[in-house]
């Protein structure tokens, strides 16, 4: 009797009479050499285990991750102007504001009002911004300071990002000291993550310090944020990043991911740093690739120490994908498998995502509320973190 | 018109076009992902990036149980075009009926515990994926960067032979699972294909922000496959159509496009469609005519497309202190994450909106301070959602309610706001420790009774039987709700609520409204009052304590905000005994209190004045 003539279903049969007995059998039976696809093979994947070198250790100086401080009036901004895919250079925020209004405006409207003052008179700039953009005290911004320690004990600083407000990175870069240490020529590079308002608009503010830092920005900028560094007075070397991995120094590296980001942004890169005697350290900007794809990134593709992926600083953006099986569907869950050792989260990680992630047990190491850091889960404004081997 | 892909990615493709153009899909699915009512309208359910593998995906799309697989196959440039091969497969669900079309290997897989598991990573299971395979989708750019050309392929019907038969590998006797010569597998391949390809197409148009200018149909002589111990057999047949569609976009001579997409077959029939002749009356229906038109409010009659526009409104309710400010909390941050705004409509018993302090300041709190939403009149609430609506335009609205708010006389309210909220659902949050002590209160049953959505929370102060006394005790005051224990507040949103902007489930609500009993009832608070002692000055800690360890018990909560001497703001919680004691963000303090909910509340109102004071 076949199971068409018994008259029951083939799960009926399978889930009853076969379970247990394993798919081997059927193998034996010939059951899938007929696939007609099977001289098409599926791509593999293997682990190139890219070699980085390695670094003493990296200690990370939060200088902003307070982006805007509403979030209601910069969404209620975005969901007016048309919605997330509206191209930011047209919201008429700070600073490429003309006058006209919420989305309104444009690059070359906006950038005209201000450029005569760029990159030395940014009060005067502010002013006009004021007049002409709509909520200027809603930008903030977020900028951080790598500090890495090679292995002959020297130490390399890297602007990672330079936030939004030229008041509010202004003060804050006073707050940590980097107008000095820019003016004395102390850091090596400014390393752009994406063209995002709160990570680059405020470029003219690190020019004004020291035009003439290198700038690393992805290949994907579009024409106005190029132009961007050019109205801002960048006088030095500016390196377009292409996808994938670009090693910066021994123990660094950075990964640019091709992703389409909200309002009209293309493309963002983040930094792994190798970590001798410790892991891998990842610092990212936003992550809008998913800090799991990130994870997976550096697992697939880099070679580190202990194979151990170490620490986390920075935002930790979820994928932007919908799950379609809600029991997948949490960070916390999700990167609790990767088993980091270390981690600093802020900006746009979400206080309750990091709230969970210490109830959980992760190993977040807490910040100090201070300076419009709103909450203790976060690394906030103004504190640090350090990935050192101990000794 | 030429494609304009400078909204979609900056720059050309000159360099790896035939990498770009695998990279090209990934962005279409990506964009699509910011406009959720475009997404959802549009069909799409669910969409995972394999974290292991660059260009591969699982996809849920409307009107599939099962999950469809997507992975970049191969690209190749010929002809001044760059094309890369996208691989489908479909993993129906377990108990699908479309399981029987498939093969009997497959189905065994789809019967394993870890099917699922295996299907979100399926490139990690290649024999597996193999079995599930129903088509190719195809996508192309020209050199110049003027045309895309987007397809599908799949046979009609994937016919498959056991020649041998399937002997049952259980049993001892030689007993056929498959007779020789019996279909194995008889999928209806394309069906399944075309539903994705669909959804991408309008997808496409989406980004795209233009139609398409040309469609071809072709139907070619097909093949059936023979297996048996010489192996696999291919044989060409009448009885099975390879299928082709093609759509191109921009600027492409029909040359041009059916030259590129031919299969070696002989050609059965023909189907062209050109630009400014009417749509084909077969697909006249499909949004990969008008996907780039759904998001222009004037432009397109919203209506006709069924899509939408009033937001969600979710009632949360609970009674005070059963933890539903955490649980909206994280669902807050859950839709922040994906891009979606909720506005949160709070109304809270004792004047003051207390929760609305604690929340983030990110997130838009309207406070409705005067009285219960339930005694109010549906005006002020239809003000307060007008005011929301056309401030935020949010994409979903939260309506929290107090803990004596009684949902019956809500929904009733409810009704006539219909025209700019789609009133969706009544969750309900219940303190398990605190069950046996507020279930005695007839607004605690009518909530109970109103509720679709229950959450226990707090299970972890009560014993696994008294948990099941309560899950017993729910289900029998309310068969219909589902529910939820939790710890924490946390349920994921999504196993709990529809998506933003899904219209299927607003049955649930209106139906359970109309079998409501139409009596009025008396609407009181249980003799529930409420106390507001305001602080101008530090207290000292051991006196805080000192009151919060002698509360009588007919004292039910206390919350509020006090500055403790030499010390920073703390935030003051009391529930029916336990209480904490949490440092508060100095800067969102605007006022310093205490409120008090329970009955009689003469002496507490004493002791709380005295520490106010004194």
């Amino acid at each position: 009797m076949t199971i068409k003539d018994k008259g029951i279903s083939r799960r009926d049969f399978v889930r009853g009479t076969v379970t247990g007995v394993g798919v081997g059998v059927f193998a034996a039976a010939g059951f899938y050499s007929y696939s007609p696809w099977r001289n098409q093979l599926f791509p593999k994947i293997a682990r190139k285990q890219a070699d980085i070198g390695v670094c003493k250790s990296v200690k990370v100086t939060n200088i902003s991750e307070t982006s805007w401080f509403d979030n209601g009036l910069l969404i209620s901004d975005i969901k007016k102007a048309g919605g997330l895919l509206v191209n930011q250079y047209s919201l008429n925020w700070p600073p490429f504001g003309d006058g006209q209004g919420l989305a309104k405006g444009s690059y070359e409207a906006g950038i005209n009002k201000i450029k005569h003052l760029l990159p030395d008179r940014l009060d005067e700039a502010w002013a006009l911004i004021e007049q002409n953009c709509v909520h200027t005290d809603n930008p903030g911004g977020f900028s951080c300071l790598v500090e890495i320690e090679d292995m002959e004990g020297e130490i390399h600083k890297i602007l990672f990002d330079t936030g939004w407000s030229y008041k509010w990175m202004e003060e804050s870069y006073k707050r940590e000291g980097i107008d000095k240490m820019l003016a004395n020529n102390e850091i090596e590079m400014l390393f752009v993550t994406h063209e995002h308002f709160d990570h680059f608009w405020g470029l003219p503010v690190t020019m004004k310090y020291n035009p003439n830092i290198p700038i690393m920005i992805p290949d994907t900028f579009y024409p106005e944020g190029k132009q961007y560094i050019k109205d801002s007075g960048h006088k030095g070397q500016l390196t377009e990043i292409g996808n994938g991995l670009n090693k910066i120094m021994p123990g660094v590296a950075s990964f640019k991911f091709d992703v389409p980001i909200i309002c009209r942004v293309f493309g963002e890169q983040d930094i792994f740093v190798n970590v001798k005697d410790l892991g891998l350290v990842s610092i990212t900007g936003c992550c809008h690739q998913g800090i799991i794809k990130f994870a997976e990134a550096a697992y697939r593709e880099l070679k580190y120490e202990k194979d151990t992926l170490y620490g986390l600083y920075g935002g930790l953006h979820i994928s932007p994908f919908e799950d379609w099986d809600p029991k997948y569907d949490d960070l916390v869950i999700s990167l609790g498998k990767y088993g980091f050792e270390k981690i600093g989260c802020n900006h746009c990680t979400g206080i309750v995502t990091a709230k969970k992630f210490i109830e959980t047990g992760y190993p977040v190491v807490e910040g100090t509320a201070r300076f419009r850091s709103k909450d203790k889960a976060y690394l906030g404004n103004g504190d640090t973190i350090e990935f050192r081997a101990p000794v | 018109m030429k494609i304009n892909l400078s909204h979609i990615k900056p720059g050309v493709m000159v360099e790896h076009p035939a990498n770009d153009i695998g990279e090209l899909l990934q962005h279409f699915l990506s964009l699509i992902q910011f406009v959720p009512i475009v997404r959802f309208t549009i069909g799409w359910r669910g969409m995972v990036p394999s974290t292991r593998y660059h260009h591969c995906w699982t996809l849920k799309i409307k009107g599939f149980q099962g999950v469809f697989g997507l992975c970049l196959a191969n690209t190749e440039i010929n002809n001044h075009w760059s094309q890369a091969t996208f691989r489908v497969c479909y993993f129906p669900d377990p108990d699908e009926s479309l399981v029987e079309r498939f093969s009997m290997a497959a189905v065994y897989y789809t019967q394993q515990d870890n099917y699922r598991e295996h299907c979100r990573e399926f490139l990690d299971y290649p024999e597996m994926a193999a079995l599930f395979d129903v088509g190719n989708i195809l996508l192309a750019i020209n050199d110049a960067e003027s045309a895309i050309v987007l397809s599908v392929q799949a046979p009609s019907r994937h016919k498959i032979t056991s020649k041998d038969g399937i002997v049952n590998p259980t049993s001892a006797t030689t007993e056929y699972l498959l007779a020789p010569d019996e279909l194995d597998q008889n999928l209806p391949s394309f069906v399944i294909v075309y539903g994705l390809f669909k959804v991408i197409a309008a997808t496409a148009t989406f980004s795209l922000q233009q139609s398409p200018s040309q469609l071809i149909r072709e139907r070619h002589m097909g093949h059936s496959y023979c297996f048996g111990v010489d192996g696999l057999k291919r044989q060409p047949t009448h009885f099975v159509d390879d299928l082709t569609l093609s759509l191109g976009y921009g600027e492409i001579s029909m040359t041009d496009f059916s030259h590129n997409f031919n299969l070696d077959t002989p050609i059965k029939s023909s189907l062209q469609w050109q630009e400014g002749q009417p749509y084909p009356s077969i697909m006249r229906d499909v949004f990969w005519w008008n996907a780039h038109k759904i998001n222009d409010l004037k432009a397109y009659d919203k209506r006709m497309m069924g899509i939408e526009e009033r937001p969600p409104l979710y009632v949360i309710s609970g009674f005070l202190g059963s933890g539903k400010t955490s649980f909206l909390q994280h669902y807050l941050e859950h839709e922040v994450q994906r891009g979606r705004f909720v506005a949160v409509l709070q109304n809270e018993m004792g004047q003051v909106s207390l929760d609305g302090k604690l929340m983030d300041q990110s997130y838009s709190i309207t406070e409705l301070n005067e009285g219960t939403v339930c005694c109010s009149l549906a005006g002020e609430l239809r003000t307060a959602l007008g005011q929301i609506i056309s401030r935020f335009q949010p994409d979903v609205i939260v309506l929290e309610t107090s803990g004596a708010t009684n949902p019956l006389y809500l929904r009733e309210d409810l009704v006539p706001l219909s025209e700019i909220v789609r009133f969706d659902s009544v969750t309900i949050v219940v303190d398990a420790g605190q069950y046996r002590a507020i279930e005695q209160y007839d607004v605690i049953a009518d909530q109970i009774h109103a509720a679709d959505i229950i959450i226990v929370n707090k299970i972890d102060k009560v014993s696994e039987a008294i948990l099941q006394g309560i899950m017993t005790d729910l289900t029998k005051r309310n068969p219909h709700a589902k529910i939820y224990p939790t710890t924490q507040g946390y349920v994921n949103p999504r196993v709990i609520f529809s998506d933003g902007s899904e219209t299927s489930d607003k049955t649930r609500v209106d139906n359970q409204h109309s079998e409501e009993p139409n009596m009025p009832r008396k609407h009181h608070h249980d003799q529930l009052t409420s106390i507001k002692i305001p602080f101008d000055r530090a207290v000292r800690r051991g006196d805080l304590i000192d009151v919060l360890d002698t509360l009588p018990s007919n004292v039910f909560r206390l919350k509020g905000i006090v500055t403790l001497e030499s010390e920073r703001p703390v935030l003051v919680q009391y529930v029916a005994g336990d209480y904490q004691i949490n440092d508060f963000d100095s800067s969102m303090l605007e006022e310093q209190f205490l409120v008090a909910i329970g009955h009689d509340l003469t002496q507490v109102q004493l002791q709380l004045t005295q520490l106010a004071v004194v």
